[in-house]
């Protein structure tokens, strides 16, 4: 039985009941008994006596809508049962059922009424201890809001610890499927600088080849070698010498194609002057012949500056993921600075960028997460910078500790922000930047800690701002 | 005569080279002159208007030391010079805002992605010239080796009658 109060309503009404009983009793009436789960009242029945209760406990309750019986109250010895019913000549309000062995008394109402209307001192008592019964249901009624009140509002406190409960989890599921894509970047960028490096050491290889076979099948042909041997040398040209030369040529050989003249301008002056006789007499066959050997010099040396442009583009990135290491080692700082300015490139090199890097020794930390530290800090500078302004990165020593700050001239941090810049969720980028979350120095910061290290902002006084990491060379 | 320039804008010498050695073909009948930044660009459409040619088509990259790309297209547009040039951007970073800035204000004819695929360049750069020709009515005869043949049909028709 749920929802009640244990303790049974006993009116204190002592002389009133003690009145009625004798009354009852010499009007004839009997103590009747019930036991225990026996009804005294059906809910919704009609009731046309009063019953008063003389010993022992009687249940109420009522049918809530959806069908359940709902317990009301425990009343003891002394109360009225019946009240409404018997007094208003409507339905029964509620159940009444024993719940202990139960002694009472049944007046009729047509007894009852003739003689309140008679008995002046019977009517007296009688409404004396009806009000005592209703009164005592009155408070505990009263009780009951009270207490539901006070249980609302512990809801209500509940609530908002849970809310608050839900905001924070879900502050650290972000914070985790960030670091996890930033982890499964990691890895992906392992994956592919390890994916390109097979195919770019093959053509290492083989380009070196040709680099050997070639001038070693050409031995007997000096002069062919050595126009093999001037491409693989020959430097580009900036296009305005390029338009100048050209111009010398065509002028000076009427019938020189332009393509033609395009390719001779890279030649040496000696080389070019070899073949100024088969121009003069337009001898295309032999000119084309030299041309192809010298393109044939050129196109290997552009394979291998782009195959050393991969070859370091992949070491970087290896260096710059770091999946092989989970444990805190000796960092060079150098190093990460260097990948990192490798991997952003395609992105700095719209800015001026200023270097300003001190000798620095080794840091206890992990260079894949140093890397990513680098890397928030110098794409932030970048969305916050104008194009062709200048972003500076500096680095060096200080008491105990190795710092790198990165300043750059953009539109600075908002002062209402400042304070609260490393916190998950707050940025300035507008329109969602490439995550949306706001997390990037909340989770550099975090990283920083990690290694016992700092991560700081302050405003420049004319413009911009400067993100200063500090990490301590022993922890 | 006044010999039609093609002029490709791009600061990566390589990568200027390989634009160069695609569109060479076309110096059949056409001229290509290239450019380094948008300063020596506009020197060099000067230059070629001073010697009595006239360019036809501007390739141009975006990133570039100095004014970017779509900048220069915006400001060659202003003047009244350049306006008849058509104008290509070729370019693996131009941004929505900078593509739709070039649209909008420097009436860029046509966008092409680094890299491109296959011919798509040599393409282009016949396509451009050919509208190039229609829009300036000249004679399209010289250079049919290298034309657009559906964009410049009515002006043959044209010029094959006329020469009758």
């Amino acid at each position: 039985m749920s929802g009640f109060d244990s303790q049974p309503i006993i009116p204190s009404t002592t002389e009133a009941l003690e009145g009625l009983v004798t009354w009852a009793r010499h009007a004839g009436y009997e103590t009747l008994s019930l036991e225990p789960h026996q009804r005294m009242i059906r809910e919704g029945d009609d009731n046309s006596s009063l019953y008063i209760l003389l010993k022992g406990e009687v249940h109420l309750s009522k049918k809530s809508p959806d069908g359940r019986s709902q317990n009301l109250d425990v009343l003891g010895p002394g109360s009225l049962i019946g009240i409404l019913s018997f007094w208003t000549g409507k339905p029964s309000f509620s159940d009444s059922i024993a719940h202990t062995h139960v002694e009472y008394l049944k007046v009729e109402r047509s007894v009852f009424d003739s003689t309140f209307a008679a008995d002046a001192e019977f009517s007296r008592l009688t409404l004396q201890l009806l009000v005592a019964n209703l009164s005592d249901r009155y408070r505990r009624v009263v009780g009951l809001n009270l207490k539901v009140a006070g249980l609302t509002q512990e809801l209500q406190h509940e609530r908002n610890a849970l809310q608050t409960a839900v905001e924070d989890l879900k502050q650290t599921r972000n914070q985790m499927v960030h670091r996890e894509k930033l982890v499964t970047m990691g890895q992906l960028l392992a994956g592919i600088a390890h994916e390109i490096n097979n195919p770019s050491t093959s053509l290492m290889q083989s380009v070196a080849r040709l680099g050997q076979e070639l001038p070693a099948l050409l031995k007997d042909h000096p002069d062919q070698l050595r126009l093999l041997e001037a491409g693989n040398s020959a430097a580009f040209i900036s296009t305005s010498e390029s338009r100048k030369k050209m111009d010398d040529l065509l002028s000076a050989y009427s019938d020189l194609s332009r393509g033609r003249a395009r390719r001779l301008i890279r030649f040496p002056e000696a080389l070019l002057n070899e073949i100024r006789p088969d121009l003069e007499l337009s001898k295309w066959d032999k000119v084309d012949e030299r041309i192809r050997l010298f393109e044939l010099g050129s196109s290997l040396h552009s394979i291998q500056i782009a195959n050393d442009r991969i070859t370091r583009l992949v070491k970087s990135l290896k260096r710059y993921s770091r999946q092989d290491e989970s444990d805190t080692t000796d960092v060079n700082i150098e190093a990460c600075i260097q990948d990192t300015l490798l991997v952003l490139n395609h992105r700095l090199k719209h800015y001026d960028l200023s270097l300003d890097l001190a000798d620095l020794p080794l840091v206890p930390g992990q260079a894949g997460e140093i890397n990513q530290i680098l890397t928030n800090l110098l794409t932030n500078a970048c969305e916050a910078t104008d194009v062709g302004k200048t972003i500076c990165l500096r680095s060096g020593k200080s008491e105990g500790a190795v710092w790198v700050e990165v300043e750059d001239e953009g539109h600075g941090i908002p002062e209402s922000l400042i304070k609260k810049i490393f916190e998950p969720n707050v940025t300035t980028k507008s329109g969602g930047g490439q995550y949306g979350l706001g997390l990037g120095l909340a989770i550099s910061r975090d990283l920083a800690m990690q290694y016992e290290g700092t991560l700081s902002a302050r405003n420049l006084k004319d413009a911009g701002a400067v993100f200063r990491l500090e990490l301590p060379l022993t922890p | 005569m006044s010999k039609i320039t093609i002029v490709c804008v791009e600061d990566e010498p390589d990568v200027l080279d390989a634009v160069i050695r695609e569109l060479e073909p076309l110096e059949d009948v056409f001229v290509i002159e290239a450019a380094e930044n948008a300063k020596e660009a506009r020197h060099l459409l000067e230059q070629i208007q001073e010697r009595g040619d006239e360019t036809a088509v501007l390739f141009c990259d975006h990133i570039m030391p100095g004014e970017n790309g779509v900048d220069l297209l915006v400001d060659l547009q202003k003047d009244e010079r350049w306006q008849d040039v058509r104008k290509v951007l070729l370019t693996g970073q131009a941004g929505l805002e900078a593509t739709v800035k070039a649209v909008n204000q420097a009436e860029l004819a046509y966008y092409i992605a680094k890299p491109w695929e296959g011919d798509e360049l040599m393409q282009i750069a016949k396509r451009e010239v050919s509208q190039y020709l229609v829009a300036k009515d000249l004679n399209p005869m010289p250079y049919l080796k290298h034309v657009n043949m559906e964009i410049v049909q009515d002006l043959v028709r044209k010029h094959l009658s006329a020469d009758r």
